[in-house]
């Protein structure tokens, strides 16, 4: 295993929301690209967020922690975090602490989608 | 990070070391026998141990890391030697999961994921004779090589 690309994301717009595509990985000295990246999504009063985890290659706690800083002000909102195309890796860190119980984890952007009442990007 | 000799990286206290150190444990595990999915997850257990002594040793002043691996006879063995403050991981209690998702708390998961990953953390803190703290992950796995 070499020393992969840090950590960098891709964000593209829907009616009402964000998707944030995450690439490398979301560890201590990464993840607070993330939060910057959330919190400028919130401030711009969007509080639908689709995380695609496509490119995402690893998390540990740092990176899950973000989340959780987030999820309670964006559901407050009538927002949601939706998170899509796991790999099965970083799905195990998820399972391995009970996090699908509290997230929305499906398998593809146009699912994460669908569960907004949206059918595509803008 | 420099290696030592094999199976031991020394690196400096930063979160910047930390996919070296993850780089490094994966590919010792795995050219010592271990499948990559049990390397992978003992992978992400030393990442938490070091990000603990990293984020939360700031004001223990840790300054070094020193990491040993050794995988044999189905016993995985890694070694986490710090020059930080005294802190045992044993010391912090389990979070009920249940009440944590319901009230939206963050942070202090690292530990949880590493008692959830290894079969058991023993902490020697440093004294008169030993300037490092050292943390011991054992793991047992029969791995057949992927």
């Amino acid at each position: 295993m070499q020393t992969q690309q840090a950590f960098s994301i891709e964000v593209h717009a829907f009616d009402q929301g964000r998707i944030l595509s995450l690439h490398g990985y979301l560890d201590a000295s990464t993840s607070n690209i993330l939060d910057q990246e959330i919190q400028k999504t919130l401030a711009d009063a969007l509080h639908k967020i689709i995380i695609d985890c496509t490119d995402l290659t690893y998390i540990s706690s740092a990176g899950l922690g973000i989340f959780m800083k987030h999820i309670d002000a964006i559901r407050k909102h009538g927002g949601d975090l939706v998170f899509c195309s796991m790999q099965k890796s970083v799905f195990t860190v998820f399972d391995l602490l009970g996090f699908p119980i509290l997230y929305r984890i499906v398998d593809s952007k146009e699912s994460a989608l669908s569960l907004f009442d949206v059918g595509g990007e803008s | 990070m420099t290696m030592l000799e094999p199976g031991i990286y020394s690196a400096s206290a930063s979160v910047h070391e930390l996919a070296s150190i993850r780089a490094f444990v994966f590919e010792q595990l795995t050219s010592q026998g271990l499948d990559s999915n049990s390397a992978q997850s003992l992978s992400l257990a030393v990442d938490e141990a070091c990000s603990n002594i990293i984020l939360h040793g700031q004001d223990l002043n840790a300054s070094r890391l020193i990491i040993h691996v050794e995988y044999s006879n189905g016993l995985c063995r890694i070694r986490i030697k710090d020059n930080a403050k005294t802190f045992d991981p044993n010391s912090v209690k389990s979070p009920d999961m249940m009440s944590y998702f319901k009230n939206f708390s963050y942070g202090g998961l690292g530990i949880e994921l590493m008692r959830r990953i290894v079969d058991g953390m023993i902490y020697e803190q440093a004294d008169a004779k030993n300037q490092w703290n050292t943390l011991l992950l054992h793991k047992y796995i029969h791995s057949p090589r992927n």
